[in-house]
């Protein structure tokens, strides 16, 4: 009798141990989220938005992410301020979108020291003596496609002002450099250039002013912000190019939906570049906390760690039809935006 | 005991630090009350305040030399940039050593005042659009010298300047203490009188024998390796250099040297200068602090960044209308005994 | 022969002196012979700059920069520096947008809102200089981040509406396909600054007041009331020129405008009046303001990089600054 009971008072305690170790506590995580600018900046509104989302919908995988925001406001001194304090603050995730391509090494071995996992997510992160995630949007890939379908539509030796973004941020490098194969391979000719620095009023100031000029061109190529750049056409007066491309907002949609509705009177593109990126970079942050290993074949490249999502959607005057629904659907300031879910991160890139 | 003590307590508030002090010390408080002291003052968070912000309060003390002078140069921002991009390509074009890279730095940050000596002393233009108009000018320099940002510092000498000396003192705190120095030796030569001469009144400076455009030019050029030791900290601290940073710091210097009790001119001293800084600095630090806080205790709460910055903003501003309750009747007080004083030394000196 | 000598060397003194005072004469008319001598060095180097829609923009930025500067002239006349030009200007396009709604018949109830913010502003800039000893370049700086914090918090960054179709109208139409009708504007705004300026008790009394405000107190000027006042008025006239902004660009953003404030200021001094005071016309801001919008316009046609185009900036804002805002030397 005795023996029976001490069998199963160890039964019970072994099953109560078996049950805790598989009970579903939540796990408490600490996320930090480091901004280079968020006001203003309808991208990034968005980007910080989709975090929170993935953040909330972390908890069918056992984890309470709680979400801080932090702003640097394109200040790299600012940037490094506020990444050092979160982590003497002992965040359980640090996930940056930075000012510059450089200069945080010190800042992220500290990081790594103390144990935090330190992802970097949007504009990559370019030096390779620092082991850390770097996850982005294929912005090569952006630039080119569009300078291609704009050779495609305008033609051999066609003329073109090309509208850049801002000089030495990574992400405008990628995508220069597709934009510049793309116009080396289509045979145009670039008549003007500038920057818009992703700034509306900045991007309608420069589009007049090369307007002023009195260039003749027969396209523009312009990294986002196409519909500020469009509105100079309109204060101005003057006719529409041929082509406008590429973005990727509500407004953008509407505009060039609402314009070839009866004929095609200027062809666009709208290529996708997801602010839920950064709720990507969360994702695979999480995999990597649930115990996930890497695979070793995803990076594009292996000394930066980088790994570029692709652009899932986009549509031209063709195929614009299957998309009025949706772009009715948006506000103007809104992009279009998904991210990979956890199971979808660990299905494609871990083992 | 106990009149020797308010004693000098009257006589501290006569002087010019001490509404910058006063602030700062508000500041300190709050700081310390929203992380918790013992945290707050513990070396690792002392360690990150001195070496982030280190740069910044170099510069604010390179800009009060130029107030108390007489003048201004809001360029000195980007001027710490092109300490940075300069230290950064010769070490990359020419492999130099980073120490050797530092001193060339250095003389690009002397060349740089220099230049805003020549437009704001010798031809006399008004030093606000003056500077305004070379700070265009430094910013495109900047970006020809290196229009990406990039480059690298060895590990040696990023980590040395975050660590801890002893266990406690910041390494960075050290450039602090070599500025100190620094103005305590020039001050306590010819220049130090002189300078609050030309900046009180410099057409009554030039009666009583003293040359404003040569007193100006020695506050460029101590002003100018305070903006270099600037540039270096910056350097330090991201171990890579960047052409766009630090504009903002030529503004916010001036705020911070008038919230720290300096005016336009021939009043205030270093220290002025040292507290308003650490005003600007802690208050931004308690900011992210305070959100911080209140992200931990209201589960849920997330509130927009517009809000830190609005606060920020407030707070500074009401900083700015402290500084009156003390500084304005101190200033009037000493521009009589200034002028005094040098009509005094006028007279004297005839009577030779 | 000596006699020759003497007569042949003042003769070349005249002349290098005959420029030096046409240059100082007027500054109005140096900057207006500046801004066509840029504009026709720049046709000369690229004749497809020569075009309507170039001369309509022209026109229309340099209406817009002399309204701002309008109450700047006032301001630095006065003494004082007013740095809140721009952040009035994003201020009120933002409200503005969010008033009209895209829609006719709001246009009092804009005014009126615009006027009233205006007025604060104005009156915080004059009270905190006036009362505050502090310089009114600081006081002036630091509200002007107040009030762009504030548009963020208030808009939470994304500022919806659109300016009244019918406003918009009367903004950016062109009369004769070439004159902006923001030019009848001008019409009302340019003769009311010219009447407080030079017809006005208060525009005597700011000369007065700018020029030695010891002895103009001891005339019986109420020195505070003035200052406060010329902020009020610069206020008003910021945030009427950000209605108009809001028109021209049918939308509005956050420190959308912020730039004014430095392009004010300076299309002031170009325009002949002094940082220190008392000396100043509208014709020369008016004139300074066309030589700014001009020089941008240069720089842009002539298709220069980013950098090269800061440090000519630079380095014209400097030549600038020589021919008029020299300070008067120690010996003198």
């Amino acid at each position: 009798m005795k023996r029976t009971l001490v069998f199963l008072v160890v039964l019970v305690m072994s099953l109560g141990l078996l049950g805790v170790g598989n009970a579903e506590a939540p796990k408490d995580i600490r996320l930090a989220s480091h901004n280079a600018v968020i006001e203003g900046n309808p991208y990034r509104v968005r980007y910080e938005a989709d975090i929170q989302e993935a953040a909330k919908a972390a908890s069918e995988y056992g984890f309470n992410v709680s979400y801080a925001s932090f702003v640097s406001n394109w200040d790299a001194a600012t940037e490094a301020q506020q990444i050092q304090n979160s982590i003497n603050e002992g965040y359980d995730i640090i996930l940056v979108n930075p000012v510059a391509p450089t200069g945080m090494d010190p800042i992220i071995e500290k990081a790594q020291e103390a144990g935090i996992l330190y992802i970097n997510a949007d504009c990559i992160y370019t030096s390779p003596d620092v082991n850390i995630l770097n996850i982005a949007t294929d912005q090569y890939y952006l630039g080119y496609r569009t300078a291609t379908y704009a050779g495609e539509v305008l033609g051999k030796g066609a003329k073109v002002v090309m509208m850049a973004a801002l000089d030495g941020n990574s992400a405008n490098t990628d995508r220069q450099n597709g934009f510049q194969k793309g116009i080396e391979e289509q045979g145009l000719e670039v008549v003007a250039t500038g920057n818009h620095d992703w700034d509306a009023a900045k991007a309608t100031q420069v589009m007049t002013e090369i307007l002023n000029s009195g260039v003749e061109f027969d396209g523009v190529l312009i990294s986002q912000c196409a519909e500020a750049a469009l509105a100079a056409f309109d204060a101005t007066g003057k006719p529409y190019p041929k082509f406008f491309g590429f973005n990727d907002t509500g407004e953008w949609m509407q505009r060039m939906i609402e314009l070839n509705k009866d004929e095609r009177k200027m062809d666009f593109l709208v290529l996708s570049n997801p602010p839920g990126v950064g709720a990507s970079a969360l994702n695979f942050g999480l995999n990597i906390l649930l115990g996930k290993e890497l695979r070793d074949d995803i990076y594009s490249d292996p000394s930066i760690h980088s790994i570029l999502l692709e652009s899932k959607e986009q549509f031209n005057y063709d195929t614009m039809d299957a998309y009025k629904e949706k772009a009715a659907a948006m506000a103007p300031g809104d992009a279009i935006t998904y991210w990979l879910t956890v199971d979808e991160v660990a299905e494609q890139f871990f083992k | 005991m106990k009149m020797n003590l308010s004693k000098s307590f009257s006589e501290f508030r006569k002087k010019p630090a001490f509404t910058g002090f006063i602030l700062f010390m508000v500041a300190l408080v709050l700081n310390a009350a929203i992380q918790g002291p013992a945290k707050f003052f513990s070396a690792n968070i002392m360690k990150t305040l001195f070496s982030t912000n280190m740069s910044f309060l170099l510069v604010v003390m390179a800009q009060s030399i130029l107030l108390i002078s007489g003048t201004m140069d809001i360029s000195v921002g980007v001027q710490v940039a092109l300490v940075n991009v300069v230290t950064i390509m010769t070490m990359k074009t020419w492999g130099i050593h980073f120490l050797l890279a530092c001193g060339l730095g250095i003389c690009a940050a002397l060349l740089a005042s220099m230049v805003c000596w020549l437009l704001v002393s010798v031809l006399r233009l008004p030093a606000l659009l003056a500077s305004f108009a070379l700070t265009y000018a430094i910013k495109g320099v900047n970006v020809l010298i290196m229009n990406v940002p990039q480059g690298k510092v060895q590990k040696v000498f990023y980590s040395a300047y975050d660590s801890l000396l002893f266990g406690i003192i910041p390494a960075a705190a050290l450039f602090l203490v070599l500025a100190l120095l620094i103005w305590a030796y020039v001050s306590r030569t010819r220049f130090g009188t002189n300078i609050y001469a030309v900046g009180a009144n410099p057409r009554n400076a030039f009666a009583a024998g003293i040359n404003p455009v040569k007193v100006q030019f020695q506050a460029f050029m101590v002003k100018g390796l305070f903006v270099g030791l600037a540039g270096i900290c910056l350097t330090l601290l991201t171990a890579s250099g960047n052409p766009n940073q630090a504009e903002d710091y030529g503004i916010r210097s001036l705020s911070a040297c008038i919230i720290g009790g300096l005016s336009f001119g021939g009043w205030g001293s270093l220290a002025c200068g040292a507290f308003g800084g650490g005003f600007l600095i802690l208050i931004q630090n308690s900011v992210y602090y305070f959100f911080n806080l209140l992200y931990s205790l209201i589960p849920g709460f997330s509130v927009t960044s517009y809000w830190h910055n609005f606060i920020s903003d407030i707070i500074i501003f009401l900083g700015l209308l402290m500084t009156i309750i003390t500084a304005k009747g101190q200033r009037e007080a000493l521009q009589i005994n200034l002028q005094n004083s040098v009509r005094f030394r006028r007279r004297a000196e005839n009577a030779k | 022969m000596q006699n020759n000598v003497v007569t042949s060397k003042s003769a070349t003194l005249n002349l290098w002196q005959k420029i030096q005072v046409f240059v100082k004469r007027s500054p109005a008319r140096m900057a207006l012979i500046l801004a066509a001598a840029l504009y026709i060095l720049t046709i000369a180097a690229k004749p497809a700059a020569l075009n309507i829609t170039a001369i309509t923009s022209i026109t229309m930025l340099t209406l817009l920069l002399s309204f701002a500067s309008a109450g700047q002239t006032l301001v630095l006349i006065g003494g004082g520096m007013d740095f809140t030009v721009g952040a009035t200007m994003s201020a009120s396009a933002i409200l503005t947008t969010a008033f009209m709604n895209g829609q006719d018949g709001n246009f009092m109830v804009t005014f009126g809102a615009v006027m009233l913010m205006s007025l604060m502003i104005g009156l915080l800039n004059g009270v905190c200089s006036v009362k505050m000893g502090l310089p009114p370049m600081i006081v002036t700086m630091a509200i002007s981040n107040v009030v762009s914090r504030l548009q963020y918090v208030l808009t939470q960054g994304s500022p919806l509406g659109y300016a009244s179709p019918t406003f918009i109208k009367t903004v950016t139409s062109k009369i004769w396909g070439v004159i902006p009708s923001l030019s009848l504007y001008a019409l009302i705004l340019f003769p009311l600054m010219f009447y407080i300026l030079n017809r006005s008790r208060l525009g005597r009394q700011v000369y007065l007041v700018g020029n030695n405000p010891v002895a103009a107190r001891l005339n019986g000027v109420s020195v505070n009331k003035v200052v406060i006042l010329t902020y009020v008025i610069s206020a008003l006239f910021s945030g009427f020129t950000g209605m108009l902004g809001a028109a021209y660009m049918q939308s509005a953003k956050c420190q959308m405008f912020d730039n004014y404030a430095y392009e004010s200021l300076i299309a002031v001094i170009v325009g002949g009046t002094t940082l220190t005071g008392g000396v100043g016309s509208y014709t020369g801001s008016i004139a300074g303001s066309l030589l700014m919008v001009v020089l941008n316009n240069t720089l842009t046609a002539f298709n220069l990089a980013q950098p090269a185009r800061n440090v000519l900036l630079g380095l014209v804002l400097v030549l600038l600054l020589i021919l008029y805002n020299r300070g008067k030397s120690v010996r003198q």
